[in-house]
């Protein structure tokens, strides 16, 4: 056994926790070896004084309690008090929701209202231009006939095919 | 393991019935975890006065671990020792708050730093002109105390427990999630810090 084995093995024998196997081995060597023998000594009284530390709380037991009990229920109130803005955050997504539905039903009613009133808007336009088709002679075109509202012109539209979007399709 | 530590007492001495407390306190009874916490409060102290080695930080220290007792105890599971999940809670608070410490203290002035460590370590002129045996005997004590800072809170915990508590390198064990292994190491090499910091007092 060399000496730092003999420091470790006496470390674990201070403290309860060598074999007997082990520790008549140490026994052994530290006949021999009195100055680590004197180390044992020297830990044996650091330990002595580790457990004459002041350790006296600064309150008694009871006052101490009285604080504890104080902090346990000032956590209460702030873990209450913390589940009002959740409770408010839920409320304003709901109020959210709510109004995103009122304002798409109000633009609903909206189209629909400038629509019977008569007022251009795309529903409106829908119901009250007559759109007309009509055969051309041009190749490939197609024309659409209407009467604009505003200026009361007949529009007559002639769509050219693309012969490039033509070549396309050929590929 | 200290009988202080499994079978503690209150205010008269007697013994409390440990599981029977913890298991209303489970259930929200205030009172029972009342009796338990003055039981086990100059222990919890104690052991967390070793660690951050200063009674105004231990105590405002034990107050937080006893609340955090308290709002976590729906969490042992009564397969160990109250004791030992007790002590880990201490254990673990108290190293939180050694970090967090330190990390204050690095972004403070790092030469603000160095005087108080001056003045830790360094004896007071007027004791070592002293010859009586009290100067003497302050002297030893602040080189002791200074000595025990010195360890690392990890070394120092595992010491305590070990020479205060009187508790098992099993039960450190388990109190710190370490191995028995290391909580052997840990004490051997405390142990030999202190006596080469201690050596000129000797």
């Amino acid at each position: 056994m060399n000496r730092r084995t003999a420091e470790r093995w006496m470390s674990m024998a201070m403290d309860g926790e060598l074999s007997p196997r082990c520790q008549e081995r140490l026994d052994a060597y530290l006949k021999a070896h009195p100055d680590v023998q004197q180390i044992r000594d020297e830990w044996g009284h650091l330990g002595a004084q580790l457990r004459q530390l002041p350790v006296t709380p600064p309150q008694t037991p009871a006052a101490a309690w009285q604080d504890v009990q104080r902090a346990i229920r000032v956590g209460q109130s702030e873990h209450t008090s913390d589940s009002v803005p959740t409770r408010h955050f839920a409320l304003g997504w709901a109020s959210a929701t709510v109004a995103v539905i009122l304002m798409l039903a109000g633009a609903g009613v909206w189209l629909v209202g400038l629509g019977n009133r008569g007022m251009p808007g795309p529903i409106a336009l829908a119901d009250r231009t007559q759109v007309e088709w009509i055969e051309t002679d041009v190749p490939d075109a197609m024309s659409m006939v209407y009467e604009d509202e505003t200026t009361g012109l007949t529009v007559i539209w002639v769509m050219m095919a693309d012969p490039d979007q033509e070549n396309d399709y050929a590929g | 393991m200290t009988p202080a530590a499994s079978n503690p007492v209150n205010a008269d001495g007697e013994p409390i019935p440990v599981p029977l407390l913890v298991q209303k306190a489970r259930s929200g009874d205030e009172a029972a975890f009342g009796e338990l916490m003055q039981a086990y409060y100059p222990r919890v102290y104690g052991m967390l006065l070793g660690m951050v080695r200063n009674p105004d930080d231990a105590r405002d220290l034990s107050q937080q671990v006893w609340v955090k007792v308290w709002k976590k105890l729906d969490t042992f599971k009564g397969d160990a020792d109250f004791y030992t999940w007790l002590y880990r809670v201490a254990h673990f608070s108290a190293l939180d708050a050694i970090r967090k410490q330190k990390r204050r203290r690095e972004v403070d002035l790092l030469d603000a730093l160095e005087p108080n460590r001056d003045a830790d370590v360094a004896v007071p002129p007027s004791l070592t002109s002293r010859p009586d045996d009290q100067a003497r005997a302050t002297e030893i004590d602040v080189a002791f105390q200074t000595a025990l800072e010195q360890l690392s809170p990890e070394h120092r915990t595992a010491l305590m427990l070990r020479e205060v508590e009187g508790l098992s390198y099993d039960e450190i064990a388990r109190i710190t999630k370490s191995r028995r292994g290391t909580i052997m190491s840990r004490i051997f090499y405390a142990r030999k810090s202190m006596q080469q910091l201690l050596k000129e007092y000797r």
